[in-house]
C-alpha cells in the first residue's frame, strides 16, 4: 500500500476523496502509516513512484496535495534518518534527490495546490514549498515551522532555499534561524501561504479557491507575492547584495550571542539563505545539499536529537509512565505567593488554569499578585496577548490570606517555607477538605516527600514537584512520589507538568532529588579550584565558554549563597565525605555575603553589572602554587567529571529511570550544553576510562571524592551510559 | 417555610469613589473578581451554578449583556446561561429578586445574582444628530455632496452630554435626584443641621464597623499591573468636623437649598455578588445559609419623591407577612441623601401620610439603633447597580450573627419607585 494516493476525482468531501475518472482534480494524498504522517524514507519511495503516475493524468485542472490525517498535514523527517546518517557523500545525493522531487510537484503541467490543515513541520513545509502555491487552514491546531536548526542541521530538502526565495531574505530567517512554529495567520500574512481559508468545511473552500485561482493561472496569488516583497525597506533590504551583506552580519551578530559560537547549525543556515537570495537555484540547492551533509553527519546533530527524542518522552509521556490526567475545570490552588508560589501561579494561569493564590502575610501576597501583574501584562505589551485575553487570563485569579477555593481544585500546591514542621502543618491543615479529586503537591527542593506525607491521612495523595527558580523560564519541573504516593497521583502530577508547559522528569525521593544532587560537585570542585589559587572570575569565564549559561561562582551568587550552604549540608550529612566543603561559603554568610540579593557575594552586584568581590580573601593552598596556569580543558575536566560519578551513583541507585533523562534534566534544570549531548551523553563520547582517571587523578590531589564502583566497572569494561538504550 | 429561598453566601468588592483607584477598571472585571472569589469562600463549585444574574444601571457599551462577561469569566459552565436586569438603584436588589423567583420554581437552581456599576466609566454622549450626519455623509458620493455634508455639522453637534448626569436626571421632569431630596427636606421640614448630624453618624458607624465589614468585602487587585491592594472602602472618613460640613455650599439648590456633597451618597464604583438556592440544596451540599428570603417586592410612587419609595415598599412587603416594624431587627435603607432617609423616617411614623398612601396601619419609625448599624451609602458610597445587592448581603450577614431575627432591606429608586426585600436570619 503505498503511503501516497493518487486520486483523480469531481470533488473533495473527505480525507480520502471519491474517485472518478472524468474529475477536474488530481489529489494527491498523505496518508503514512505513521500517525503524525512522519516522513520517513519509505514515504519519500512512495512519493518518488506516486509522482511518475501523474503524467498520466490528462484534463485535470489542478493537483491538490493534501493529509489524510485530521491534526497533522505532516510533523517532520523521521528522526532516524538524521540519526543513521553517517556518510556526507551519500546525504548529499539523498538530498539532492529529494529537493528535486519535491521541485517536481511545483512544476507539472497545471498548478499545485498545498492544502495544509495540522501541524506541518520541518521536512513537510518543505515539500509544500515545493508546490506552487500553499492554502492554510485557520484552526488553531495548525501549525507552520521549519525546526531544524534546534537539531543542530538546516532544511536541506530545498527548505532553506525556497523559503528565502518566496518571502525574501529578512522574512525567511525569521523562520529559519529561530525555528518557531507559527499559526495559519502568521504563515499567511508573511506569505509563506497565500490563502488562509477557515476550518469548518475547509475542503469545500479550499476547492472553491482552487476552481477560481488556477483558472486565472495562479495571476492573482504571484501577485500578492510581488506586494508583500515591494515597499521601499523590502527593495532596500532584501534586493541589494549591500542590504543583504548588512542583514546577514546582523543575523550572525544575533546568532554568535546566542550560541557563543559554539552551533554551528544556525551559521551555515544564514550562509546558505544569503546565498540563495541571489543565485542561480541549482547551484543554491546544491550548497544547501551540501552543509546539511556535513551537519547532520557531525556528533553536534546526533547529540541534539538525542535530548529532542528525550524531551519528547517527558512531555508525551512513556506508556509505563502512571496515568492520570488532569481536567480543565481543575483549578490550582497556591499556597505561598514567594518567588516560586507566585512564579508557578504566573504560569498556570497563561496556560488556561484557574489559580487561587494564598499567603498568610498580606505583604508578600502583595509581592506576589504585582510580580504576576507584571509578567502578564508584559506579554500584553509585547503583543504576545490581546487585552481581552490579558483580561481574561488575569481575572481567572483569585487570592486571599485563608485557605478557600478547594472545591474546584485538582492540585494544591504548597510553596511555603522550608522547613519539616511547616509543611507538615499545611497538609494538616488541609487534609480534612482535600477534595477527593484533588492532589497534595509540595514544591521543596531538599525536604524528603516521604516524611512530609508520613500520617497524613491523605498520605497516598502527596507528591513532590520540584520546579526551578525562576519558573517561567526553567523548563524542567521534578516529580517526586513519596514511599506512600499512589501512581494515579504522580500521574496526576505529571499532567499537571505538562499542562504547564514543562518538562516532568520522576526522581526518587532521596536527599536533593537529582539536579541539585549532581549539581553541588561541580560547586564544591569549583571552590576547590579557588582555593588552589585559580582566579574566580577565570574558571566563571571558562565555564561560560563551554556552553554553560553562567560560571559556578554567578550560580551560587544567583541562587543565594546560604541556600547552597543548606544543601551542601543536607547532601553532606546524607551522603558524607563526597559533599565535603570548606568553611569558605559559610564564612561569607556569616559577614552576610548572600549573593546578589545582598547586594555582595562572590561578585559586587550594582544593577546587572557584577564584578569579583576583591574583598574576598581566599586562603590559598601554597603547595599547589602553580594550579593558577592550569589550562581551560583541565579547568572544565575538573568542573564536570565530579559530576559524571555523582549522575552515575544515581543511575546506579535509581534516583533516575535512565541515562536519558538524567541528561534530559541536567540540560532543563541547570542549562547543560545541549549541543555535548547532556552531561552523560558527553562523559561516554570522552571516553569513561578517561574520566575515570582524571577522577582518580583529582582524589589523589585532595579530592574526598573516589569514583564510584558503577563508574569503575563501566569504564573497566569498555562501556558507556548509554549503551543499548 | 422549610424549603425556602436563602442567600447562602455574599461577597462584594471594596467600594471606591468614582474616578480614584476603580477608574481603569470596567464593570465586568468588578464583577468576576467578586464572583470568583465568592466561589472560592463559599466553597462551590463552579459547575453547580445554574444562572448568573447581574443588575448593572449604566452598561457598558462595548457589553451588551456583561452578565454572560462575568460568567463565562467566572469559570462557570458554557450551558448555564445569564442576563442584566436595571431598575435603575435597585438594580442589584432586582438581580437577587430574579434569583429567588427563578430558585423558588426550580428546587435544584443555584444562582449567582448581585450588582456592579462602574460610575468612574460612564461614557461621555455626542448628541444623535452628530451620529445622524456622520451616516449621510458616508453615503455621499461625489465631492460637492461630501462638502455640503460636512458644512451641515454644526458647533452643537459636538456638545458632549456627560453620561453620569444623564443617568441622575428623572426623565419627566428634567429634575436631578438632588432636587427630589431638596423637595423632601421642604415637605418634611429637615433642617440641614439633622441632615449633617445623620451624615457624621453614618461615617462613625461604618467606621466602627470596619472589622466587620471585612466579612463581606474581598481584597481587590487591581489589575492588570496588580500591584496595588484594596481591602476596605474607600469612603468613610475618621474624622468628620462638624462645622467644616456646616460650612459646604448645598449641591444642588445653591442658594436655599440643604443638600451637600457630604450629606449625601458619594458616586462609587464597586460590585456585589450573593448565592441563592433552596435551603434543602444548600444542605446536600453542606452549606450554611446566612438567611431566608421571606418576602420581596417593588411599589412604584411620586417621581418627584423618588426618595420615599422605601417607606411604601416597606409597608407592602409588612402587610403581606403580618409583622411590623418592631418585629425587624435591622433595617437597611439605602441612604441615597440624608434628608432623603429623615424624611422616610417621618412618613413612616405619620399617620395622615400613611391614610392617604392607603397604607392598612401607620408602619411607625424604624428605632434609630436599627437603621443601617454599621454606617449606609453617605459613608461607603451608591455605585447604583451594586447597591441593592450590598444592603441584602450587609443585612444576611448581620441577622445571621445575631443568630436569627428579621430584617429589611430596602431602597429608593430614581423614577419614583421602592424596593423591599424581607429576611428572616438562619442560626448556624
Amino acid at each position: 500500500m503505498s503511503q501516497w494516493k493518487l486520486i483523480r476525482s469531481s470533488g473533495w468531501d473527505g480525507p480520502i476523496p471519491k474517485e472518478d475518472p472524468k474529475g477536474r482534480w488530481l489529489h494527491l494524498v498523505f496518508d503514512a502509516e505513521s500517525a503524525g504522517n512522519v516522513l520517513s524514507l519509505s514515504v519519500l519511495e512512495d512519493l518518488r513512484t506516486t509522482l511518475t503516475r501523474v503524467v498520466e493524468h490528462d484534463g485535470i485542472q489542478a493537483v491538490i496535495v493534501s493529509s489524510a490525517k485530521d491534526d497533522y498535514f505532516c510533523s517532520g523527517a523521521d528522526l532516524e534518518i538524521i540519526e543513521s546518517a553517517d556518510n556526507p557523500d551519500d546525504v548529499f545525493r539523498q538530498c539532492r534527490e529529494v529537493q528535486d522531487m519535491f521541485g517536481l510537484l511545483g512544476g507539472f503541467h497545471v498548478p499545485s495546490f498545498c492544502v495544509i490543515n495540522g501541524v506541518c513541520l520541518g521536512g513537510g513545509l518543505e515539500l509544500a514549498l515545493g508546490c506552487s502555491s500553499r492554502i492554510v487552514v485557520n484552526s488553531p491546531k495548525t501549525r507552520l515551522g521549519l525546526p531544524e536548526v534546534n537539531l543542530g542541521i538546516l532544511p536541506g530538502f530545498g527548505g532553506t532555499v525556497r523559503m528565502t526565495r518566496l518571502v525574501g531574505l529578512r522574512k525567511a530567517l525569521s523562520w529559519i534561524l529561530t525555528g518557531a512554529r507559527m499559526p495559519a495567520k502568521a504563515a499567511f500574512k508573511q506569505g509563506v501561504a497565500d490563502a488562509m481559508i477557515a476550518p469548518e468545511g475547509f475542503r469545500q473552500s479550499a476547492l472553491k479557491l482552487i476552481d477560481q485561482k488556477s483558472q486565472s493561472q495562479m495571476k492573482a496569488f504571484s501577485k500578492r507575492r510581488q506586494q508583500l516583497k515591494s515597499g521601499f525597506l523590502n527593495k532596500i533590504v532584501d534586493g541589494t547584495p549591500f542590504g543583504r551583506n548588512y542583514v546577514s552580519k546582523e543575523a550572525l551578530k544575533g546568532i554568535r550571542k546566542k550560541t557563543a559560537g559554539k552551533l554551528p547549525a544556525p551559521e551555515k543556515a544564514l550562509e546558505v539563505a544569503v546565498n540563495a537570495a541571489s543565485g542561480k537555484l541549482s547551484a543554491c540547492l546544491e550548497k544547501e545539499a551540501l552543509e546539511i551533509s556535513k551537519l547532520v553527519t557531525g556528533s553536534i546533530s546526533k547529540n541534539l536529537v538525542h535530548i529532542f527524542k528525550n524531551s519528547e518522552r517527558a512531555r508525551r509521556g512513556d506508556v509505563s509512565d502512571p496515568q492520570g490526567d488532569w481536567s480543565d475545570s481543575d483549578s490550582l490552588v497556591v499556597l505561598g505567593a514567594g518567588t516560586m508560589g507566585s512564579g508557578v501561579a504566573s504560569v498556570a494561569l497563561q496556560k488556561g488554569v484557574a489559580v487561587r493564590l494564598r499567603d498568610i502575610s498580606v505583604e508578600s501576597l502583595k509581592k506576589g499578585l504585582s510580580y504576576i501583574g507584571k509578567q502578564i501584562h508584559q506579554r500584553f505589551r509585547k503583543k504576545r496577548m490581546s487585552r481581552e485575553q490579558r483580561d481574561e487570563t488575569l481575572s481567572r485569579l483569585t487570592y486571599g490570606k485563608e485557605l478557600h477555593g478547594l472545591a474546584s481544585a485538582g492540585c494544591v500546591l504548597e510553596a511555603v517555607v522550608e522547613r519539616m514542621d511547616v509543611k507538615q502543618s499545611v497538609l494538616a491543615d488541609l487534609s480534612s477538605r482535600l477534595p477527593d479529586k484533588a492532589i497534595f503537591a509540595t514544591n521543596t527542593s531538599a525536604l524528603s516527600v516521604t516524611l512530609i506525607q508520613e500520617g497524613s491521612p491523605v498520605a497516598d495523595r502527596v507528591v513532590g514537584l520540584h520546579f526551578f527558580n525562576p519558573v517561567p523560564l526553567m523548563p524542567l519541573v521534578e516529580v517526586i512520589p513519596g514511599e506512600q504516593t499512589s501512581p494515579e497521583s504522580v500521574g496526576k502530577a505529571l499532567a499537571l507538568a505538562r499542562k504547564l508547559g514543562k518538562y516532568p522528569v520522576i526522581a526518587k525521593d532521596s536527599p536533593g532529588f537529582l539536579v541539585n544532587r549532581v549539581l553541588t560537585p561541580y560547586l564544591l570542585a569549583a571552590s576547590r579550584l579557588l582555593l588552589n589559587g585559580v582566579p574566580g572570575a577565570h574558571i566563571d569565564e571558562v565555564a561560560r565558554r563551554h556552553g554553560l549559561p553562567m560560571g559556578p561562582f554567578r550560580l551560587m551568587d544567583e541562587v543565594g549563597l546560604d541556600v547552597g550552604v543548606e544543601v551542601q549540608q543536607t547532601l553532606h550529612s546524607a551522603f558524607g565525605n563526597r559533599y565535603q566543603a570548606s568553611h569558605l561559603l559559610s564564612d561569607m554568610v556569616q559577614r552576610g555575603w548572600l549573593g546578589k540579593k545582598s547586594g555582595v557575594g562572590f561578585y559586587r552586584h550594582r544593577g546587572s553589572l557584577a564584578s569579583w568581590n576583591n574583598e574576598l580573601q581566599i586562603p590559598t593552598n601554597s603547595k599547589n602554587g602553580n594550579s593558577a596556569k592550569l589550562s581551560a580543558e583541565h579547568i572544565v575536566h575538573a568542573l564536570i567529571d565530579p559530576m559524571v560519578d555523582e549522575a552515575s551513583r544515581c543511575l546506579a541507585e535509581g534516583v533516575v529511570s535512565d541515562a536519558g533523562m538524567l541528561d534530559l534534566a541536567m540540560i532543563m534544570g541547570t542549562g547543560f550544553p545541549p549541543h555535548l549531548g547532556g552531561l552523560l551523553k558527553d562523559a561516554d563520547q570522552q571516553g569513561l576510562n578517561h574520566v575515570l582517571d582524571r577522577l582518580e587523578k583529582a582524589h589523589g590531589a585532595g579530592d574526598p571524592r573516589t569514583p564510584c564502583p558503577q563508574l569503575i566497572q563501566r569504564a573497566e569494561n569498555g562501556r558507556s551510559f548509554h549503551e543499548g538504550s | 417555610m422549610s424549603d425556602s429561598v436563602v442567600i447562602v453566601a455574599g461577597r462584594r468588592t471594596p467600594f471606591v469613589r468614582a474616578g480614584e483607584d476603580l477608574r481603569e477598571v470596567p464593570v465586568d472585571v468588578l464583577a468576576t473578581a467578586c464572583s470568583r472569589d465568592l466561589l472560592d469562600v463559599s466553597g462551590v463549585d463552579p459547575s453547580e451554578v445554574s444562572e448568573l444574574i447581574l443588575g448593572c444601571c449604566a452598561q457598558p457599551p462595548d457589553r451588551a449583556n456583561p452578565a454572560r462577561v462575568v460568567s463565562l469569566r467566572s469559570g462557570l459552565p458554557l450551558s448555564s446561561p445569564a442576563h442584566t436586569v436595571a431598575r435603575n438603584c435597585a438594580s442589584g436588589m432586582q438581580a437577587i429578586v430574579s434569583g429567588e423567583l427563578r430558585v423558588a420554581r426550580d428546587k435544584d437552581a443555584v444562582i449567582l445574582a448581585g450588582g456592579a456599576e462602574s460610575m468612574s466609566r460612564i461614557p461621555l454622549l455626542f448628541p444623535t444628530s452628530f451620529g445622524f450626519k456622520l451616516a449621510s455623509l458616508s453615503k455621499t458620493k461625489t465631492l460637492s455632496e461630501k462638502i455640503s455634508g460636512w458644512l451641515k455639522f454644526k458647533w452643537s453637534d459636538l456638545k458632549p452630554r456627560i453620561g453620569l448626569l444623564e443617568g441622575l436626571r428623572d426623565p419627566f421632569s428634567g429634575e436631578m435626584m438632588g432636587d427630589t431630596a431638596e423637595r423632601l427636606a421642604r415637605e418634611w421640614n429637615i433642617s440641614r443641621e439633622s441632615q449633617d448630624q445623620y451624615s457624621i453618624e453614618s461615617h462613625r458607624r461604618a467606621i466602627a464597623a470596619r472589622q466587620d465589614l471585612q466579612n463581606e468585602i474581598s481584597a481587590f487587585s487591581i489589575p492588570p499591573h496588580m500591584d496595588q491592594y484594596l481591602t476596605e472602602d474607600i469612603g468613610p472618613r475618621e474624622k468628620m468636623d462638624p462645622a467644616k460640613i456646616g460650612r459646604m455650599k448645598p449641591y444642588f439648590d445653591r442658594k436655599m437649598g440643604t443638600v451637600t456633597v457630604a450629606n449625601s451618597c458619594g458616586i462609587t464604583d464597586g460590585a456585589a455578588m450573593v448565592l441563592l438556592m433552596r435551603e434543602e440544596r444548600a444542605k446536600a451540599l453542606g452549606l450554611q445559609p446566612l438567611a431566608r428570603i421571606v418576602k420581596s417586592d417593588f411599589v412604584g410612587c411620586d417621581p418627584l419623591r423618588m426618595g420615599l419609595g422605601p417607606v411604601h415598599a416597606m409597608a407592602k412587603v409588612l402587610a403581606n407577612t403580618d409583622l411590623t416594624v418592631a418585629d425587624l431587627e435591622c433595617v437597611e435603607l439605602n441612604e441615597a441623601f440624608a434628608a432623603q432617609v429623615l424624611a422616610c423616617q417621618e412618613a413612616l411614623s405619620s399617620t395622615s401620610y400613611s391614610r392617604k398612601a392607603g397604607f392598612a396601619t401607620t408602619p411607625g419609625a424604624i428605632p434609630e439603633d436599627k437603621l443601617n448599624p454599621e454606617g449606609g451609602a453617605i459613608a461607603l458610597g451608591h455605585p447604583v447597580g451594586a447597591s441593592g445587592a450590598r444592603i441584602a448581603l450587609s443585612l444576611a450577614r448581620k441577622l445571621h450573627s445575631n443568630g436569627g431575627g428579621y430584617g429589611i432591606a430596602t431602597m429608593c429608586i430614581g423614577g419614583g419607585q421602592g424596593g423591599a426585600v424581607l429576611l428572616e436570619g438562619v442560626s448556624s
